[in-house]
């Protein structure tokens, strides 16, 4: 029965390949932009990532890590002050201008961690020695700042090399691979001092204070510790999901509600859904009345509607199957490509393939089914009225 | 060759058929009554619209008539649900159609093994003997070519061996030699008098091709909804398929 | 046309198998490529000495606080008597300023002295004489040899001989005094430790014009064997702290380096911080606590007055 329908589904090429192609075309808008839409609030929440402590501090009022309001310098003992907190350090936080060695400015993500812990620090080092940042006027820099801070290919900025940040030297120590940043300026990391010699002056400087719960304590009960004792809002670290107090979660959310991105990338999914719907019912439509003549005689024969709809259900399954497989092929050449240049941006989790699959599907069992009801609808006696 | 003292495979007693409604309804079968032998063939023939093939859409369980009965088998059809009806004609009734409705995208043997498929006959087991139903037919060395390499009587030879296949008691034919040249029109109507007819299976034909009458054991001429003349046909001399248009 | 369709059969379907392949290895060179769950930062901080603590920021001074050495008056530095790191005991010399200008006076003076004591002596001769001439008169019998004018003139010239000396005599006294009188502004010039301690700071070299700027302190002198930690205590936590309440600070270059910390006091009066934060422009963030603890000056490594420290104060939470 299985082989019957799938000899009836190959046999046909023209409507095969065309299904399989609507299907194909429609899993990769979907999983493609889904997966650029998750990379793109990946970025949002870049900073997260690169300076990873497991509980952010910030003013009580901040949403999303890219705006914090300044703390007070004295903020740092009061959430150290906290007996939940095994250690609590200054985090400064903003985008710089750069000054190159030809004139240009460019601007960066200047990040300032305490001097003593280095906590914050990059943790992926290529090149250099992260303490080095305790010597003066130094900066550790990420592979994108050797890509845009350089003045051409052939002379890529490394360890021992100048620039100014703000009319101040800064003297590159080490070179770290770090996750970009939604602005698109590359991460600089100097210590917290150094950060507000470069930073023009404010009242209040400090962006977030980062800190780790003491041992046998989860960041949670921490961060509501530490936002309970101290008034400031303390978000744990730990990754987008349904906690809203992950400072990722919050983040994103911001995104989705403050921009348009959501709205311009799930206008393109649903594009994808309602052109593979189209192409897909309207070929399987087409296969199944092209078929009708045999699929009556197989009625007449004495075959049962139950049997046939799972004929059209598993035709349609195997389409879609196929069109999802070499969805998901182009989307892994695209996002491979992505991958090695760092942009777009790609972020694919798990979901994404597996909540396209049951659209996929979805769409098929749609199509089967316009496909079914076509088909209940042909009497067998129709058959002899050839 | 007497089929009087059996009892019929198939007995319509009284049936009555309209199509459409108000002014446009048509009165297609007028308490028709009508019985067919095991080991006989019975031709309904009569001009287009004379209600043969709504009668023999009814015989074969694929269209519910209003009145009267159909049994076949001794089985009354319009008693059985619509389950338990396509079950029966799965089981008991082979089918061969004007256009063959061959499926194109599988081989002919594949095609033959259909009925058995549906019987829930394993496919090796259904190969084999859809193998030697085509062999039957004289086909048994193409069985792996698909239908459309086929000419017009080699097709309607495999739709024969399809009918045949599974074995069934009653055997339903719908103009299978309208699509025909004179030349595949005979061969296969030697077929049906050679294979398809065996004791105890009953072989019904819609025809309005004079050309083929005199194959059948038993005519039944329609007009109008209505049997308006049935005679028996024996065979002193075999049948003859007639090349000229003689009579109409 | 059966080529063709067997083709695109077995090419969808190969290429529906290499799609799912080719996702499955993205998603594991994605797993690569992401960054590792936070943990502890490169140099782990200093676990907390207390459970409960009230974290501050302090900086170090000298015990019974330093003390900024004046100058009586402006005058170039004549000689540096200690240097930097010196222990000194009370009165010890630290400097003294340019006296030269006092010392010759003093050298007039005594010149003006000598000069005294001769009119002194004169004086005492001239008296002599007159009185000898007037005892002889007065041994003259005879009336009529001395006329009694003769006699009361002598007994004048005594009496002005008498008046000479004890004006002479005073001229003597008033130059002794006055050398007493420059002697001491000589002395005021030379500065000396006003208690035991250590010379933390000088600011003053040989032959400097020293200024009497309050801003400025010539020398800074404290006891650098004990010193005292002043920690800010944000004032939102000024009431977990109490009096007797223990302490560790910690170096803020390098967490491990501890030392624990004695009560001494609370200051009593809440002050505006001053942010230490090394920042060319100091702001003023909050107002903070000061609460004063001391120390002994751990031998290995050395602690230095002025450094930062970060203080944990134990206290428990309200």
């Amino acid at each position: 029965m299985i082989g019957l329908a799938l000899k009836m589904l190959f046999g046909d090429t023209a409507k095969y390949l065309m299904l399989v192609a609507g299907l194909f075309f429609a899993t990769f808008l979907i999983v493609q932009q889904a997966s650029v839409f998750c990379g793109l609030m990946t970025w949002t929440t870049s900073t997260l990532k690169n300076v990873a402590a497991p509980i952010y501090v910030v003013e009580e009022r901040v949403e999303q890590v890219n705006e914090t309001n300044p703390l007070r310098d004295t903020d740092v003992s009061r959430v150290r002050s906290v007996s939940a907190v095994k250690w609590a350090m200054p985090l400064y936080s903003g985008i710089q201008r750069v000054r190159i060695e030809d004139g240009s400015f460019k601007t960066v993500q200047l990040i300032g961690i305490d001097a003593a812990s280095l906590a914050g620090g990059p943790m992926r080092m290529i090149q250099g020695n992260l303490a080095d940042l305790r010597l003066p006027n130094t900066v550790v820099i990420d592979e994108l700042a050797v890509e845009r801070l350089s003045l051409d290919k052939t002379n890529p900025i490394t360890v021992g090399d100048h620039f100014e940040i703000n009319d101040i030297e800064a003297r590159v120590v080490g070179i770290c691979k770090a996750v970009r940043s939604f602005t698109g300026g590359p991460y600089l990391w100097t210590t917290y001092e150094r950060a507000l010699q470069y930073t023009p002056a404010s009242r209040k400087m400090l962006s977030a204070v980062i800190a780790a719960p003491v041992e046998g304590m989860t960041p949670d009960a921490a961060a509501a510790e530490i936002t309970r004792r101290t008034g400031l809002r303390a978000f744990v670290n730990r990754g987008f999901g349904e906690n809203p107090d992950d400072f990722n979660t919050s983040t994103v959310w911001w995104y989705v509600r403050n921009t348009g991105i959501p709205i311009s990338f799930g206008t393109t999914v649903v594009i994808g859904f309602i052109v593979g719907i189209a192409i897909a019912c309207q070929t399987f439509y087409a296969f199944v009345l092209d078929n009708l003549k045999h699929l009556g005689a197989l009625k007449a024969m004495g075959m049962t509607n139950f049997r046939l709809s799972i004929m059209l259900l598993i035709q349609s399954s195997v389409v879609g199957l196929i069109g999802f497989g070499i969805g998901l092929l182009a989307t892994s050449v695209f996002a491979w490509f992505a991958i090695q240049n760092e942009q777009p941006p790609f972020v694919m989790p798990w979901i994404i393939p597996v909540v396209a699959f049951g659209v996929i599907q979805f769409i098929c069992m749609i199509a089967a089914l316009l496909g079914i009801i076509r088909l209940s609808l042909y009497e067998p006696a129709m058959v002899f009225r050839a | 060759m007497s089929t009087a003292v059996t009892n019929p495979v198939v007995d319509v007693r009284g049936v009555e058929k309209h199509f459409g409604s108000g002014t446009n309804r048509i009165h297609v079968l007028k308490e028709v009554d009508l019985q067919a032998h095991a080991g006989e063939i019975l031709m309904l023939v009569g001009p287009s619209g004379c209600g043969k093939t709504t009668l023999l859409s009814a015989i074969a369980g694929t269209l519910g008539v209003e009145a009267g009965s159909i049994e076949v088998f001794g089985q009354a059809l319009h008693t059985m649900s619509g389950g338990a009806l396509t079950r029966f004609r799965a089981k008991h009734i082979g089918f061969i159609f004007q256009q063959f409705n061959l499926i194109p995208t599988l081989g002919i043997a594949e095609n033959v093994g259909i009925p058995l498929l549906i019987q829930g006959v394993g496919s090796r087991e259904a190969l084999r003997r859809s193998r030697a139903a085509l062999d039957a037919v004289g086909l048994a060395d193409r069985w792996k070519e698909r239908p459309n390499k086929l000419s017009g009587g080699q097709q309607q030879r495999v739709a024969i061996a399809r009918a045949l296949v599974h074995e069934p008691p009653l055997v339903i034919c719908d103009e299978p030699t309208a699509a025909l040249d004179s030349k595949n029109g005979e061969i296969v109507l030697e077929l049906f008098r050679n294979v398809a007819r065996s004791p105890g299976r009953a072989v019904i034909i819609v025809t309005h091709d004079n050309r083929i009458f005199s194959y059948a054991d038993r005519i039944a001429r329609m007009d109008d909804g209505e049997i308006v003349e049935e005679k028996i046909q024996t065979h002193e001399q075999p049948p003859r398929f007639i090349h000229e248009h003689a009579i109409h | 046309m059966k080529f063709i369709s067997l083709v695109s059969r077995f090419a969808t379907i190969a290429l529906a198998i290499a799609g799912v392949l080719g996702i499955l290895t993205i998603t594991r060179i994605q797993a690569e490529r992401a960054m590792p769950p936070p943990g502890d930062p490169p140099v782990p901080p200093a676990p907390k000495p207390y459970v409960h603590a009230v974290s501050a920021t302090g900086i170090i001074e000298a015990l019974s606080e330093n003390v900024a050495i004046g100058v009586p008056q402006p005058g170039l530095v004549a000689e540096l008597g200690v240097k930097v790191n010196d222990t000194v005991k009370q009165g010890d010399i630290l400097f003294r300023l340019d006296d030269r200008d006092l010392r010759s006076q003093e050298i007039t003076t005594l010149a003006r002295q000598s000069v005294a004591k001769s009119k002194v002596q004169v004086a005492e001769a001239q008296l002599a004489k007159v009185k000898s001439q007037l005892s002889r008169l007065n041994a003259v019998s005879d009336p009529r040899a001395v006329s009694v004018d003769d006699i009361d003139n002598r007994r004048q010239d005594v009496s002005v001989a008498e008046a000479q000396l004890s004006s002479a005599t005073a001229e003597l006294a008033a130059t002794a005094s006055e050398l007493e009188s420059l002697r001491l502004l000589i002395d005021r010039l030379t500065i000396r430790a006003p208690r035991d301690g250590s010379i933390i700071q000088v600011n003053l070299r040989v032959g400097e014009y020293a200024a009497t700027l309050p801003k400025s302190p010539a020398m800074i002198l404290g006891d650098i064997q004990r010193l005292q930690v002043r920690a800010d205590v944000d004032e939102q936590n000024a009431t977990r702290i109490r009096a007797g309440q223990k302490g560790t600070a910690s170096l803020k270059g390098d967490p491990n380096v501890k030392f624990p910390l004695e009560f001494v006091r609370v200051e009593p009066y809440i002050i505006p911080k001053v942010s230490l934060t090394g920042s060319s422009t100091e702001r003023v963030d909050t107002r903070v606590l000061q609460v004063i603890f001391s120390f002994n000056r751990p031998q290995d490594p050395p602690v230095y007055v002025g450094q930062q420290v970060d203080v944990f104060i134990e206290a428990p939470e309200p």
